[in-house]
């Protein structure tokens, strides 16, 4: 009861409800331009999230997370080109609708399992993150150092493609951490004299220089869209009927979206293809699936939405964000002094509270914005890429020079950019770099702290029993990794044909 | 797509193992570097960086050793140039690139100078021609606009800060 009214009052004295819907909108209109994912949607608005109270830039962040998850489907379904990764499974049968004139009615589907999905999504994240994060009171200097060196082996087990590839841009993140003041004895490191350099690189500069200036590099140049999207689609959403038919696959949808949300490294596009499979299996017309089947666009789509609340629970338990969108939300904490965990719970409960009433709001707002916003969209998909892109790279240099008033910062991102551009091209995953520099001064400190206490003896971290846990589930991350790899090789090696 | 070693991919292998060494030496210099202090605990200030300087050169090594392995085979089976690394990048699109972040760093080198609003006008007209967009004055209407606008919401609306000059 003291929680509904806490809630209550906070619609009523904070912006939260303004914030939230600003956040929709910014993520529908971001997830709808192809190319301009939920991550980078995110990490374009982040910088403004300086100017905000602590509950407000959350909120914009969680609820523009939510806005790009269903604005991905509007290409998906009418042109054929889903705006952000997560939405390419709704392509199939999307696609398939509109071809058949149905694009109103694929798109109401995709909005309304989006919100059946958010809200599955949401309850679970605020059902299951206290409860998990009470785990994290049990932790010392070992077991904060572990569960560090654990979120980098998962992330970088599981970022797709070579391990040895994301372990060294895991480490190459951690080297960016440690650029800056040493935080126990304040001696200066790799500043190389530069005074912006003295207080660290900020994880939100190699967010926006990675996810978003390389997108752009790496776009530059390229042909804009084939297809233009038709002005006139009306919005429509499902009749009752409908909306009892699509239940079952938007419940799939979200048992899956909530498994791999709370899987780091998991993501949206995966849940929503695992969805689409099993809703498939489970359906009493699968041969409509890949034909304009609505359930093969409600599990997808309630998938990817439940996805965006799920994957919040391990990063706000733990400090562990899943996802390229959550470790974008974990530098939106980070920036306003907010460390995840127990303490934030403690502490910061407005701030949570806030979340959840914010992601609410911005999950409900989704049906009314999403058919206000649909014409805005389609007219700002239909723009020159050159525009877009310019504007685009406007915005990110000038939302980069808010964070501190210096073109030095614009200049990191710049070069952050290129790196990103070359890791692109050489197959090099970004997660694990960011999270190296997110969870670099959680694992120098935790781990100087625990040789501190045992006057530099290792065997510290044998004597506890939740660190020694933790190593182990690293080590065996990283050799189920190793044995895809050696597989997948020598598959590769036995198809070989002999020159 | 063949499943024969590729050519392409592995040569950035052994490009990328070899750029991640020089920097694990780099860092492992500069490391040597860091002053010990008074107050400094036992792990000290150079202990984590030492460690990630060698844990970058083993890895690094590994992808370098790796690279020229696949190299070598793909060179024998005369593999064509796929890329089963999921990119399309090519090393002849890097100076493309690069001319994209030059434009950048005219901004970084003429926003102090004529001010926002000139500034990333200039910055939206220059991105937008380098992309293909045609000059005309629709473009110089854009980039004028796009100015104005942006300097509206970020300084007026906003009330955050953006590089200044004489004049804004």
């Amino acid at each position: 009861m003291d929680s509904l009214l806490r809630s209550l009052t906070l619609l009523v004295t904070t912006p939260l409800v303004p914030v939230a819907i600003i956040g929709l909108v910014w993520g529908i209109i971001g997830g709808a331009l192809p190319g301009i994912s939920a991550s980078i949607t995110m990490a374009l608005i982040l910088p403004l999230t300086y100017t905000l109270d602590p509950m407000s830039a959350i909120v914009l962040l969680a609820s523009t997370y939510i806005g790009a998850e269903y604005g991905g489907s509007i290409p998906a379904i009418l042109i054929r080109t889903p705006g952000t990764n997560s939405a390419a499974a709704t392509v199939i049968d999307g696609y398939e609708m509109n071809k058949q004139g149905r694009a109103g009615e694929a798109l109401g589907i995709s909005l309304w399992s989006g919100v059946i999905g958010s809200l599955f999504g949401l309850l679970m994240l605020v059902l299951l993150t206290e409860p998990l994060s009470r785990i994290a009171l049990l932790f010392r200097p070992t077991s904060y150092f572990a569960i560090g060196i654990l979120g980098l082996s998962i992330i970088a087990s599981l970022a797709g493609g070579s391990l040895l590839k994301a372990l060294a841009a895991a480490i190459v993140g951690l080297m960016i951490s440690t650029i800056g003041s040493d935080p126990m004895s304040g001696v200066s490191r790799f500043s190389f004299g530069i005074p912006e350099l003295l207080s660290g690189v900020k994880p939100i500069l190699v967010m926006v220089g990675l996810f978003a200036v390389s997108e752009l590099l790496q776009q530059s140049g390229g042909a804009g869209l084939a297809e233009k999207l038709q002005q006139s689609v009306k919005l429509r959403l499902p009749s009752l009927a409908m909306m009892r038919r699509l239940f079952k696959p938007q419940m799939i949808g979200s048992v899956v979206g909530t498994f791999e949300g709370l899987l780091p490294g998991g993501g949206g596009s995966i849940a929503a293809f695992l969805s689409y499979n099993e809703a498939r299996r489970w359906s009493k017309h699968p041969d409509e699936f890949g034909k304009g089947s609505p359930e093969g666009i409600a599990a997808p789509e309630a998938a990817n939405n439940t996805v965006a609340s799920a994957a919040l629970i391990p990063l706000l338990s733990f400090g562990i964000p899943g996802s390229n969108s959550a470790a974008v939300l974990l530098g939106g904490l980070l920036i306003h002094g907010l460390m995840p965990g127990p303490r934030l719970f403690e502490q910061n409960a407005d701030v949570v509270l806030g979340l959840y009433m914010g992601s609410l709001v911005a999950t409900l707002a989704q049906i009314a914005v999403g058919i206000l916003i649909l014409p805005v969209c389609i007219w700002l998909v239909n723009r020159p890429r050159p525009y877009l892109a310019a504007f685009v790279f406007a915005l990110v240099l000038s939302g980069i020079y808010t964070i501190n008033s210096t073109m030095f910062d614009v200049g990191l991102v710049l070069f952050g950019g290129f790196v990103g551009y070359l890791m692109r091209m050489s197959g090099f995953p970004f997660l694990p770099a960011i999270l190296g520099v997110v969870l670099g001064p959680l694992v120098e400190s935790n781990y100087r702290r625990s040789l501190e206490l045992s006057g530099g003896d290792l065997s510290i971290f044998l004597e506890d029993n939740i660190a020694i846990g933790l190593f182990i589930a690293s080590v065996v991350f990283v050799v189920i990794a190793l044995g895809r790899e050696w597989r997948d090789a020598r598959k590769a090696k036995s198809v070989e044909p002999t020159a | 797509m063949s499943n024969r070693p590729d050519l392409a991919a592995a040569k950035k292998d052994v490009a990328a193992g070899g750029i991640l060494l020089v920097l694990a030496a780099l860092y492992y210099w500069q490391t040597q570097q860091i002053l010990e202090s008074s107050l400094s605990d036992a792990v000290g200030p150079k202990g984590l960086p030492l460690m990630l300087g060698a844990g970058l050169a083993i890895v690094a090594s590994l992808i370098f050793i790796r690279g020229a392995l696949a190299f070598r085979r793909a060179k024998a089976a005369a593999a064509p140039k796929s890329s089963p690394d999921g990119t399309d990048l090519d090393v002849a699109s890097v100076p493309r690139a690069l001319g994209f972040i030059a434009i950048g760093v005219g901004y970084i080198l003429i926003g102090p100078v004529v001010g926002y609003p000139v500034g990333i006008g200039l910055l939206i007209a220059a991105v937008a021609l380098y992309e293909g967009g045609k000059p005309s004055l629709g473009l110089l209407g854009v980039a004028a606009g796009a100015g104005v606008g942006l300097w509206i919401i970020f300084v007026y609306l906003l009330g955050t800060e953006q590089p200044q000059s004489w004049f804004f």
